[in-house]
């Protein structure tokens, strides 16, 4: 197995380094944004809240597989484009996890007690100081494993864009079996490469669940 | 002390209904203990919201003599979920002034000790029983130094056992000389504790009178049965 991947290391490289680009790219657009639609949609707008809601259940009725085609032939059919594939798969999963990532700190800032932000006015502290020191720490104790897995979903849709041949591992991996048919120590590598990636991911994940749980009364 | 003058403030409540207060004008004392009564709906935790600043009034005025400082405690527990109980007690106060760190912290053990729960000074929130919570709450009230506390239903999610220890935490705080606006149910309570006593009914006050005149002279029927009713729902 390992034999593969030291003789046809460059191509797994390659192929590891337009997965790693394409998560991360995915990830520059649905954290920030989404954490900026959720502050929005949970604190300020009730306009922008509904928008969430119902653009997160659009994400849950569409499969991601289906959006990524939609966007990749149909939508530049009809717009006479042409988008390379790596950023119309950043486009569609930055989409997704943009939603995602929304819908989990709106839902989260709809559910901190009001009587947390009242304590701190009645204390004398600033709306900073309330946001920095009581509101944030807590959005993020109860956000934080939901937005980790949400990102761990993503890598795991990255796969698809192979589909669209974008070179990433799993196309790469495809690729290094069409020339020396031996699906078991490649795939095998795959796996090794996703249980390498995501299970510290959700151990991690689980153990901050336990030790950071905030129960609100 | 204070000085409230046609305060106003209305609002829609979940029902539909309108509530609030409406036009109301009284003074309270320095060191004066006043108990806010009345059925729900009354108006009673929003005169001490518009009063704390938690809500703003859509009229009338409200002095506070000298810049009086104050503390208020609502009904719901509020300690910070994330901080333990030193943190939750030290938070504020230490961002005012942050090279005081460690006098705060003394000044917080003190104040622990002083009503037995020096013992939970690590502990988190969701560790404690809903009245130590209510106490903690009400001890980190006081770390701001303030002069008047507003207490809006201290005991109304406790049991009578848990209820009892807040309710001498709070005689406690009386006998300091704390001036005090509390909203309570809890008429044994009231009576032993207040020097005067607001009534409200529909976001109106229709009674201002000392405590010992609202309990043993009282000629208005309504607030005779309310309290009758009151003290047979309320007793432990």
């Amino acid at each position: 197995m390992f034999s593969i991947l030291i003789e046809y290391q460059h191509l797994f490289l390659g192929g590891f380094l337009t997965t790693i680009k394409l998560l991360l790219s995915i990830m520059l657009v649905g954290i920030p944004f989404g954490v900026l639609l959720g502050v929005t949609g949970g604190r300020y707008s009730p306009i922008v809240s509904w928008f969430v809601s119902s653009l997160r259940f659009m994400t849950k009725v569409i499969p991601v597989l289906v959006l990524l085609f939609w966007l990749h032939f149909p939508l530049q059919a009809i717009l006479g484009i042409v988008v390379d594939p790596f950023w119309t798969t950043v486009a569609a999963l930055g989409v997704v996890n943009l939603i995602a990532v929304a819908f989990i700190i709106q839902s989260e800032l709809k559910l901190l007690p009001v009587s947390y932000r009242e304590a701190g006015i009645t204390l004398g502290m600033t709306k900073g100081q309330i946001v920095r020191y009581i509101e944030l720490p807590i959005l993020m104790k109860r956000a934080l494993p939901n937005v980790l897995l949400t990102q761990a979903a993503m890598l795991e849709y990255t796969l698809f864009a192979s589909l669209i041949s974008v070179p990433e591992l799993f196309r790469v991996s495809q690729s290094i079996n069409a020339m020396v048919y031996d699906p078991v120590s490649i795939y095998s590598l795959l796996v090794l490469f996703f249980v390498i990636i995501l299970a510290p991911l959700h151990i991690f994940v689980t153990f901050y669940k336990k030790k950071n749980t905030i129960q609100y009364d | 002390m204070i000085k409230v003058k046609k305060l106003t403030k209305k609002y829609i409540s979940i029902d539909g209904s309108e509530e609030g207060i409406i036009d109301i004008s009284f003074d309270v004392n320095q060191g004066e203990v006043v108990c806010i009564l009345g059925p729900s709906g009354s108006g009673k935790s929003t005169l001490l919201k518009v009063l704390s600043g938690l809500n703003k009034s859509d009229s009338g005025a409200i002095d506070f003599e000298d810049n009086a400082t104050f503390g208020y405690v609502s009904q719901e527990y509020t300690l910070w979920p994330h901080l333990n109980v030193l943190e939750n007690l030290v938070l504020a106060p230490c961002l005012k002034n942050k090279d005081k760190k460690s006098e705060i912290e003394k000044e917080a053990v003190k104040l622990l000790e002083r009503f037995g729960l020096e013992k939970y000074k690590t502990s988190y929130p969701h560790d404690l029983s809903g009245g130590q919570k209510q106490r903690v709450a009400l001890i980190r009230s006081l770390m701001v130094k303030p002069k008047i506390l507003f207490l809006d239903e201290v005991t109304s999610s406790l049991d009578p056992e848990l209820t009892r220890s807040i309710l001498d935490l709070v005689r406690a705080l009386a006998s300091d000389g704390y001036t005090m606006l509390l909203v309570t149910h809890h008429i044994p309570f009231a009576k032993s504790i207040a020097d005067r006593i607001f009534f409200l009914k529909s976001g109106k006050m229709i009674a201002n009178e000392s405590a010992d005149d609202f309990f043993s002279n009282q000629n208005n029927i309504e607030i005779q049965s309310f309290v009758a009713d009151i003290t047979h729902n309320y007793k432990d």
